[in-house]
């Protein structure tokens, strides 16, 4: 029996190796392992056996067993891995063809890059501060060292709101900018010393074209401290854009006017677009005229009842609809307060 | 305001080295903005003046001369020019000579034609550019050397610098060239002459005796001073080249030798000046006072103007001559037939004038400069330019008498005294005491030791009367450029939190890249047609006084107009969207200032073929955007108050503590109709202000089961109109292992009993200690059919 067994062993394990198909492995492992197989039928003779011969026969029986569906199994996995090297090899898909669409909705562009804006600022140690859009005559001009039927009104063209005006308030305005947020506000509230962003909505009665319109966004910033000068207003504003654009931003001033600094600047960044060497959006000046800032008109401080030999700082104010057309390359300011989707899925 | 370099060169000598966009620069960075410089010398660069040597005809064409030309070189140069001008040896005209580039555009290169070389061009007026019709040509004459550039020949050697006016808003002393060339000497280290002498105006003999004009002024704030002179004798023509020309160059067009002369001052000083016809006039009285509540006067514009008690006029007495410093009247315009002319010099009330001019909506020359406060010191130094360049222009003419000067002013120069490091510490460059004074004594202040300053009269009336006005002119001079850039310690103390800000921030994030809502902003104002077509009441409502258009006249109470409005635009384009605003409304309460409260209202389009409730879509955005916000426990039921804009049945209420603090809403059928929607939308709006104030509740852990969880569906046929959260509730008392409770699917129509649905649940069990045995399932589902069919329900699939 023992014979018979060693011979049911090497005749299918050279069966096995001479197997070119799957259907034939299956064909073989009946004819051996299956239930009426050969193998099965050696089993039933293992009765027949003296019982002093049966434990070493049952153990060659398990070591053939195993040796048998050891060999089946190589040769089903050799078929199996054929099989897939041959679909990999014929298997094909369109990757032109588009992907499956998921439905992600988008942020306002303006409020993308507000939110940049922000992160910095606060990173640099500025607290944000929100204030009225409808505001009073005295936050918007008076308390900004703009005084009735001064010039500088004109600069500032504003929207009026049917209200009985106030004693103390003066009439009720839209805001024309941040500052009064940034600077009259955040003085009064928070006193000095100070670093503050106000970022908000503005609005200017001007007629409206595609680059000007009633509603715009602004960021007011103020920095009030002892012994602040201009050259900390130069080095935040050049780290700001620095880390806004990812790129080394140079800035410049030049003189500009604004009734609640003096001295009053103008703050130019170098085009990014050319690299200085001047293109249609730098004007072919290799600048890009960005802020109105300055060092805080000690009027300002005194109205708000800070000492202005103590203190002394800055305000800026840029805008933020602006910055964000620019970083965009968008030509018409109406895209921004309009809800076309064709233009904000763009973002 | 134009300025003509030529004319600055009157009172600085400007070094020739500086290009005109170095000077144009040079003032932006220290001065004033200049946004444009025209260079008309680099502009006709390549165009010289050539002598015609010789003519011959062009061999091989009969239309073609060829010329020698010399262009001052060493040899002459060939070129071919046509026949429309008849061109003679000798003649000296402007040659373009190869390779330059005219103004228009048109390429000169060196070529050849027909076989002949041609090295430049003979150029026609026409192209130069400098005519646009006719075949004109300028010859010039022998005092024009050959090579002498055309520019400079022609005399259009001219560099016009063009401000920015908003950037002189607080400097009244740069409206003329003086002022501008003030600032140019001391940049360049140049000695500005004195005006007068600059001028030749110092030599003026002004008879003592003889006929003046009369003066009244009403009231001393009307103006400063007021100066006037009577010449007799005029002739009225044209003015003089150079005078035409200076004034074109600033974009003023000439007039008449009286009326160019009063402009020329004007550009000249800074001062403005009017003249009148003294026979038009009629007496040598002039009354300034303020006009008549009425009063009509029509203006040289030829406008009849009605006049307000506030505005200034100049009166003989009987009739109106002028709006004093902002236009004369049509009556006593200098003609052909004047013969005696008064010029006249004020310094007016700035306030007083600005507001008239605003009233009048007239913005001229003359006010954009007395409403800057202009230096009264100035007045006489005009009319001495004038009588001058009058007497220059009509050596005929004579100054009738003294000059009337009436003075309402005491000059007082502001003296400040300078602590010069904090001067230093603002600036924060190194300048020294000694640069700073410097610096400022050539900008024409008085300096005294140790450190006091004097502000000189052109800059006194407002604009320098502080320290800080003063480290203003020493950083511009010494250079903004020249400030390093440094960054200020951070405070040790972490700025404050804007929480409100933090949270808008993240609920953009959960609307737009979770709930796939795209964001977008909408004016803060709608009109009377949008509050219409949404149902609103225009009460509650602040009105803009000036609007600038009729949908932008009340401040939106509502973010639902606008958004509606913007969302019928996108129909056009979208079959169906999701879009959301977050911004403030404004609601009259009653006080001063209206109630800001900021708004998230999101609006869901349903597609057109979509017939299903879309209050559902409304509600799970709203229920899964409060959850991910981690707003407060909340419950959703029926709110009693609806806008008009919510379907009065399709609505539900957003509850925190019991507070109403949102809705969900189907879009009224009547306001969607309005707003063209030929599809169902619904929206939900939270008042995020006060979302913000319930605070976010912070997520606990739970505990991930051990043991796994049992499923088994039921359906249920019950009344139409049963609420669904109250089946929920049965099955959820049927047993304490029910863990969830998630309805898959409504139905009804087709083999649903009308008045009925169909309402299928799939329910999870769950035990903390143990994996649930078939028997415990079966119990449980047991309780769960009776509490349905006790509720009213018929399980469907069971023999009830």
């Amino acid at each position: 029996m023992e014979k018979e067994l060693i011979q049911i062993r090497e005749a299918a394990i050279s069966a096995i190796k001479k197997v070119s198909d799957a259907k034939m492995l299956q064909d073989l492992y009946i004819k051996y392992l299956g239930r009426k197989g050969l193998f099965n039928e050696i089993i039933g003779k293992l009765k027949n056996l003296p019982p002093a011969e049966k434990p070493k026969i049952g153990q060659l029986i398990n070591e053939v067993k195993i040796a048998l569906t050891k060999e089946f199994e190589k040769k089903q996995t050799e078929f199996e891995n054929k099989g897939l090297e041959k679909a990999l090899k014929e298997e094909w898909i369109d990757i032109t063809s588009p992907g499956a669409k998921y439905d992600i909705g988008h942020i306002h562009p303006v409020n993308q890059v507000g939110y940049e804006v922000e992160h910095i600022f606060q990173q640099m140690g500025f607290t944000i501060m929100d204030g009225p859009e409808v505001e009073s005559e005295y936050c918007n001009f008076e308390g900004l060292n703009i005084p009735k039927d001064h010039p500088a009104r004109d600069m500032q063209d504003t929207f009026f709101v049917e209200q009985k005006p106030d004693e103390k308030h003066g009439r009720l305005v839209l805001r024309t900018h941040t500052s009064p947020t940034g600077q009259v506000r955040a003085l009064e509230k928070l006193g000095a010393p100070l670093r503050v962003i106000a970022p908000g909505r503005c609005f200017r009665y001007e007629a409206t074209d595609a680059s000007h319109d009633s509603t715009f966004d602004q960021v007011e910033g103020m920095l009030i401290d002892k012994n602040i000068s201009l050259a900390h207003l130069k080095g935040i504003m050049r780290e700001f854009l620095t880390r806004l654009f990812r790129k080394e931003v140079k800035v410049r001033f030049r003189p500009g006017y604004f009734p609640f600094v003096e001295p009053g600047l103008e703050l130019d960044f170098s085009c990014l677009l050319c690299g200085q060497k001047g293109c249609r959006v730098c004007k072919h000046t290799g600048w890009v005229e960005f802020m109105g800032c300055g060092m805080t008109h000690p009027n300002v401080l005194k109205m708000a009842g800070i000492d202005p030999n103590i203190y002394q700082g800055w305000a800026f104010g840029f805008g933020l609809t602006r910055l964000t057309m620019m970083k965009h390359e968008i030509d018409d300011i109406r895209l921004l307060t309009n809800g076309d989707l064709r233009f904000l899925n763009q973002f | 305001m134009k300025l003509s370099l030529n004319w600055l060169r009157d009172f600085a000598p400007i070094p020739k080295k500086y290009s005109g966009k170095e000077l144009g620069e040079m003032l932006t960075l220290h001065t004033a903005e200049v946004e444009n410089v025209v260079d008309y010398k680099k502009a006709f660069d390549g165009v010289v003046i050539g002598e015609l040597l010789e003519i011959q005809k062009h061999p091989d064409a009969d239309k073609l001369s060829i010329a020698k030309v010399d262009i001052g070189r060493k040899e002459p140069i060939q070129l071919i020019f046509g026949q429309m001008i008849n061109m003679k040896v000798g003649n000296r005209v402007p040659v373009a000579v190869a390779p330059t580039t005219l103004p228009a555009g048109i390429v000169i290169e060196k070529r050849k034609m027909r076989g002949v070389v041609s090295e430049g061009m003979l150029c026609l007026d026409q192209e130069l550019g400098l005519k646009a019709e006719g075949v004109t040509i300028q010859f010039f004459d022998k005092k024009v050397a050959p090579g002498t550039p055309f520019a400079e020949a022609a005399g259009l050697d001219e560099v016009v610098l063009e401000i920015e006016n908003k950037s002189l808003t607080h400097r009244p002393d740069l409206w003329g060239h003086y002022g501008f060339a003030r600032e140019l000497s001391a940049l360049l280290n140049q000695e500005l002459k004195p005006y007068e002498k600059a001028v030749k105006c110092d030599k003026i003999k002004i008879p003592d005796k003889g006929e003046s004009v009369e003066v009244k002024i009403e009231s001393k704030e009307i103006a400063k001073r007021f100066c006037a002179g009577i010449i007799k004798n005029v002739k009225v023509e044209e003015s003089p080249e150079w005078i035409k020309k200076r004034l074109e160059s600033c974009g003023i067009r000439p007039i008449n030798n009286i009326v160019d002369i009063t402009n020329y001052v004007m550009l000249d000083l800074g001062q403005p000046m009017h003249a009148f016809d003294r026979k038009n006039v009629g007496t040598d009285f002039l009354d300034v006072r303020f006009a008549k509540k009425e009063e009509k006067l029509e203006t040289i514009d030829h406008i009849k103007r009605i006049l307000d008690e506030e505005d200034i006029v100049i009166s003989n007495g009987k009739k109106l001559l002028g709006l004093g410093g902002i236009i004369g009247g049509a009556d006593s315009e200098i003609s052909e037939k004047t013969t005696d002319v008064i010029f006249v010099a004020e310094n007016w009330n700035p306030v007083l004038l600005r507001k008239s001019s605003q009233r009048q909506c007239l913005r001229t020359e003359s006010v954009q400069r007395f409403e800057k406060s202009l230096d009264p010191e100035m007045c006489e130094l005009a009319m001495h330019r004038a009588y001058a360049l009058l007497l220059e222009m009509c050596p005929g003419a004579k100054i009738a008498g003294p000059m009337t000067d009436i003075k309402n002013y005491t000059i007082t120069l502001p003296k400040i005294e300078i602590d010069f490091s904090r001067v230093q510490g603002k600036i924060g460059a190194e300048v020294s005491e000694k640069e700073a004074k410097k610096h400022l004594v050539s900008l024409g202040f008085l300096v005294e030791e140790p450190f006091t300053v004097t502000v000189p009269s052109w800059r006194a009336t407002k604009d320098i009367s502080i320290e800080a006005d003063i480290v203003e002119e020493v950083a511009r001079m010494h250079g903004y450029d020249n400030i390093p850039d440094a960054l200020p310690s951070l405070p040790t103390k972490a700025p404050l939190e804007n929480r409100e800000r933090a949270l808008k921030h993240k609920a953009r994030k959960i609307l737009s890249f979770g709930l796939g809502f795209t964001e977008i902003r909408c004016y803060s104002f709608y009109g009377e047609e949008e509050i219409k077509k949404c149902g609103i009441s225009e009460e509650g409502h602040f009105k803009l006084k000036n609007y600038l258009s009729s949908d932008q006249t009340h401040l939106r109470t509502t973010l639902s107009p606008n958004l509606l409005k913007e969302a019928e635009g996108n129909l056009k384009n979208f079959d169906n969207f999701k879009i959301y605003e977050l911004g403030r409304t404004y609601k009259d309460v009653g006080k001063y200032f209206p109630l800001e409260e900021k708004g998230l209202t999101a609006l869901v389009v349903q597609a057109k073929k979509d017939k299903s409730e879309v209050f559902y879509k409304a509600l799970g955005a709203c229920e899964t955007f409060l959850e991910r916000f981690g707003a407060p426990k909340y419950e959703i039921r029926e709110a009693h108050k609806l806008p008009p804009y919510a379907h009065p049945k399709k609505s539900a209420g957003v509850y925190i503590k019991d507070k109403l603090i949102g809705l969900i809403f189907e879009i009224h059928p009547v306001i969607a109709k309005n707003h063209s929607f030929d599809r169902k939308a619904a929206a939900f709006w939270l008042n995020f202000t006060k979302l913000v104030e319930e605070g976010q509740e912070t997520k606990k852990y739970q505990k991930i089961p051990r043991f796994p969880v049992t499923r088994f569906d039921v359906s249920v046929l019950i009344d139409e109109r049963k609420p669904i959260a109250e089946l929920e509730k049965h099955i959820s008392s049927a047993s304490e292992l029910i863990s969830e409770v998630e309805l898959f699917d409504i139905f009804t129509g087709e083999g649903i009993e009308k008045g009925k649905k169909a309402c299928a649940f799939t329910i999870t069990l769950q035990a903390e200690d143990r994996t649930l045995t078939d028997a415990e399932m079966a119990e449980v589902q047991k309780k769960v059919f009776e509490k349905l069919q006790h509720g009213g329900g018929i399980i469907r699939g069971l023999n009830n």
